[in-house]
């Protein structure tokens, strides 16, 4: 069964797959490899349109288009207000910080809008397979914070879609142009100018692994901007000041025509329909280049901060990739060249870059790909992540540049007698003090017995895993039984919310719930749950007291949940079986090691004093 | 070294009999952990060498699709692996913990330098503003001073002739030093 890549992109998405042993984006109907990112609902809050025909629609009354929501993934009303200002959209506050869109009588959120585009993929991937896929690699941008990357983690489940790894998008287009093939290491810088943001990169491959030593970059610059640019003139030379929504919209498009038409020629004509007035103006190469070098000049400030984050001259770089749409422009091109010194990787599609590779990297996870043989990701945390301490200071505990999966152990306790709950509260950033870091999430650890404050010693272990996503989990240090940690995210959406996504996306599918993932879970919950009660009957004299409770009384969940249909509610209990029975697995493998060492150590002296069995 | 799952003897992170992911070291030891020889005088390529072959055994992408026990253990398994390097990475924490047998120093009530050393390094902090040329060179003297003798002391432990028992003071005041060279940019 096929894995797939996915490029979940601002302004456009794609999916890509390996078909003999090359990668490939899949075609839509009318063999576009495009998917615009925009979803349309109508006045009553139901989505009626994914992609193209939602953008036709944008400007038409009764309804809404929602386009670029990525910029609005795991980020809070307050910290988007500006942006949905500049996009209309009617923000509105909700349950948890998460910013969600009023559409009619109801809201919605990007993660909602985002998980029609990726479901959208995944049913374009099952055609053009004729099965559905195993799992996915979904990209994300490599400064993409925990809430950001778990928003879209949880748009991928919403959709139904198995996701294998989330991967940064810099990496990804590395990967697809076989960088990683010289095995002396290389640095490179991948420049990503998109529709309306852009990215560089800096990359350090060796050997087959790939590290991201910094990214920076300009949330409101590309391609857009050019044709902003274009749109001025014409409006100018048409006499108008004030252009309303739907001149200023014909002047953008006959922006973006012309500076298509640049791409090859050296002149083009802005031609629109302005105000009632046929508009025409001749535009030749220079002039355009002249209006875009100053927006060029920002992105190129973003080059000079990434190189000094990591430390390095522009000589150092050994390769240029380009990414994105936007780096077609001629001018784009040269003054890349120009900046690092030397010709820019462009033999691939630009916009299909970054799908390929995760195609590739999705691949690689099938555990039987041939690429896979020499080949690894390694990434970095691209935040620190810090816990509060006492005066509003943060502690950093997991420094930022850190390779993931990463694991940092804090022992806890409490201040007052009797306290039977901690709460811990995650902050992600660079700065010292609470106020001026990014909140992930508090966490509350609970079931602490009784005990004089200061007693207990509760050991929280902090792990990234390698999606760049933090897990935590506690055990107390005195019995060594692991604590329930209750997750309160900061900006993304509560289980009951994606629950209940869930359920409606599961109501509206025109696919049936994928039976083979459900018996996938089922499988392993099976193995999981024999495996426990295997050991639970051979060493029970290694267990604790009232292990045998707690692991038979989540053993009956997860069977209970086995009888059942939620796959998603199987795997989590699965997950937590094999969380909670760890302790007692380690000590069994730790026995078992002592018996064949002293096993081994009496057959080696057999052997040497010449005695066979 | 006996694979837990086979129990045949085997080498490394991963059975070479039967293939499957042991148990990551106890107690981290991050020489262990990079399968180094324990010395002072590690060479940071040599640790990331040690560092990208052990994560090509251990990832969790090569493990994704196995039994849960597995893909368990490779998350362990790197996430020690990358905070062995980490600690491996840096002489200064190499020094603390190869002395203490913990990878970072204790945020107070550590080894505290003497009057005359706090006092050198309250006038360069002066110096820094009004030469700050001169600031950057001493400051770079002070540090090669120091740093070597984190050689010696490192030098003479290893040939069994010295104890580390001195690391500690060397250690805080070369974190001094470390704070003055980010200030004025040796």
């Amino acid at each position: 069964m096929a894995n797939i890549g996915i490029d979940l992109g601002t302004t456009h998405s794609l999916v890509a797959v390996i078909i003999d042993g090359t990668a490939r984006c899949l075609l839509d109907d009318d063999e576009r490899a495009l998917l615009p990112s925009a979803v349309r609902y109508d006045d009553e809050g139901n989505p009626t349109a994914i992609g193209y025909p939602a953008l036709e629609a944008a400007s038409e009354p009764g309804g809404t288009t929602f386009t670029s929501v990525k910029r609005f993934m795991g980020r809070s009303s307050e910290e988007v207000a500006e942006e949905a200002k500049l996009f209309r959209y009617d923000l509105v506050e909700g349950d948890t910080k998460a910013a969600r869109f009023r559409v009619g009588s109801r809201d919605v959120t990007p993660v909602e809008i985002s998980s029609f585009i990726l479901r959208l993929l995944h049913s374009r991937a099952e055609e053009c397979l004729f099965g559905r896929p195993g799992g996915a690699v979904i990209t994300v941008p490599a400064y993409f914070d925990d809430a950001q990357r778990q928003s879209t983690r949880d748009a991928a489940t919403v959709a139904g879609i198995n996701v294998l790894r989330l991967l940064n998008e810099p990496t990804a287009a590395a990967l697809a142009y076989g960088l990683n093939a010289g095995s002396s290491g290389q640095t490179v810088a991948v420049f990503d100018l998109g529709g309306g943001t852009f990215d560089i990169s800096i990359l350090r491959l060796d050997d087959g692994v790939f590290q991201v030593l910094s990214t920076a970059g300009d949330t409101h610059l590309g391609g857009d901007d050019f044709d902003q640019a274009l749109a001025a003139v014409l409006l100018q030379q048409a006499g108008i000041d004030n252009a309303d929504g739907i001149t200023y919209r014909a002047a953008i498009r006959a922006a973006e025509q012309a500076k298509r038409v640049l791409t090859d020629a050296d002149t083009a004509t802005l031609r629109a329909d302005l105000a009632g007035t046929a508009v025409e103006a001749e535009i030749d190469r220079a002039s355009f280049e002249n209006l875009i070098r100053p927006i060029l000049q920002r992105a190129g400030a973003a080059c000079h901060q990434a190189l000094q984050d990591a430390g390095l001259a522009t000589d150092a770089i050994d390769e240029v990739v380009l990414v994105g749409g936007s780096t077609r422009v001629p001018l784009v091109r040269q003054y890349v060249a120009e900046l690092f010194g030397r010709a820019p990787h462009c033999d691939l599609d630009a916009d299909k870059v970054v799908a390929l590779g995760a195609a590739m990297q999705a691949d690689i996870l099938t555990g039987d790909s041939e690429l896979a043989e020499d080949m690894l990701l390694l990434d970095v945390i691209p935040l620190s992540l810090g816990l509060e301490m006492m005066g509003g200071v943060v502690e950093r505990l997991i420094p930022r540049c850190s390779a993931i999966p990463a694991a940092q152990a804090q022992t806890f306790t409490t201040h007052v007698d009797n306290q039977t709950a901690v709460d811990i509260h995650i902050l992600q950033g660079e700065r010292e003090l609470v106020g001026d870091c990014r909140s992930l999430g508090r966490f509350k650890l609970t079931g602490i017995p009784p005990q004089p404050a200061g007693t207990p010693r509760i050991k929280v272990e902090f792990m990234v895993d390698a999606d760049g996503i933090l897990r935590v989990s506690a055990s107390d240090t005195a019995t060594g039984n692991s604590m329930s940690v209750d997750v309160q995210p900061s900006y993304g959406l509560s289980e009951d919310e994606i629950e209940n996504m869930l359920e409606s996306a599961i109501d509206n599918a025109e696919t049936d719930v994928d039976e083979r993932l459900l018996i996938d879970a089922r499988i392993e919950a099976e193995q999981i749950a024999n495996q426990v009660q295997k050991a639970i009957a051979a060493d029970n004299a290694m267990l604790e007291d009232g292990e045998q409770d707690r692991f038979e009384a989540l053993l009956k969940d997860l069977h209970e949940a086995m009888k059942g249909r939620d796959r998603q509610q199987i795997s989590t209990l699965s997950h937590r079986v094999d969380e909670v029975t760890a302790p007692f697995a380690q000590r069994r493998i730790e026995r078992d090691l002592q018996l064949a060492i002293q096993g081994k150590a009496a057959s080696e002296v057999a052997k040497e004093l010449g005695v066979s069995k | 070294m006996i694979c837990w799952q086979c129990h045949e003897s085997t080498q490394g992170a991963v059975c070479v009999g039967c293939g499957s992911l042991q148990p990551p070291p106890p107690k981290a030891d991050p020489y262990v952990v990079l399968g180094l020889k324990r010395s002072f005088f590690t060479d940071v390529a040599d640790i990331d060498d040690a560092w990208r072959t052990v994560s090509r055994a251990v990832h969790p992408d090569r493990w994704a699709g196995k039994r849960a026990v597995f893909r368990r253990m490779s998350l362990q398994w790197t996430a020690a692996l990358n905070e062995s390097r980490r600690v491996l990475s840096d002489p200064l924490s190499r020094a603390w913990y190869l002395a203490t047998g913990e990878p970072q120093p204790p945020e107070r009530g550590g080894a505290q330098p003497d009057g005359d050393f706090l006092e050198t390094i309250f006038e360069l902090q002066m110096m820094n503003a009004a030469d700050p040329d001169g600031a950057r060179e001493t400051v770079r003297q002070l540090w090669d001073t120091h740093r070597s003798q984190l050689d010696v002391a490192f030098l003479a432990w290893e040939a069994d002739k010295g104890t580390l028992d001195g690391v500690g003071m060397i250690l805080a005041k070369l974190q001094y030093l470390n704070t003055a060279r980010a200030q004025t940019g040796a």
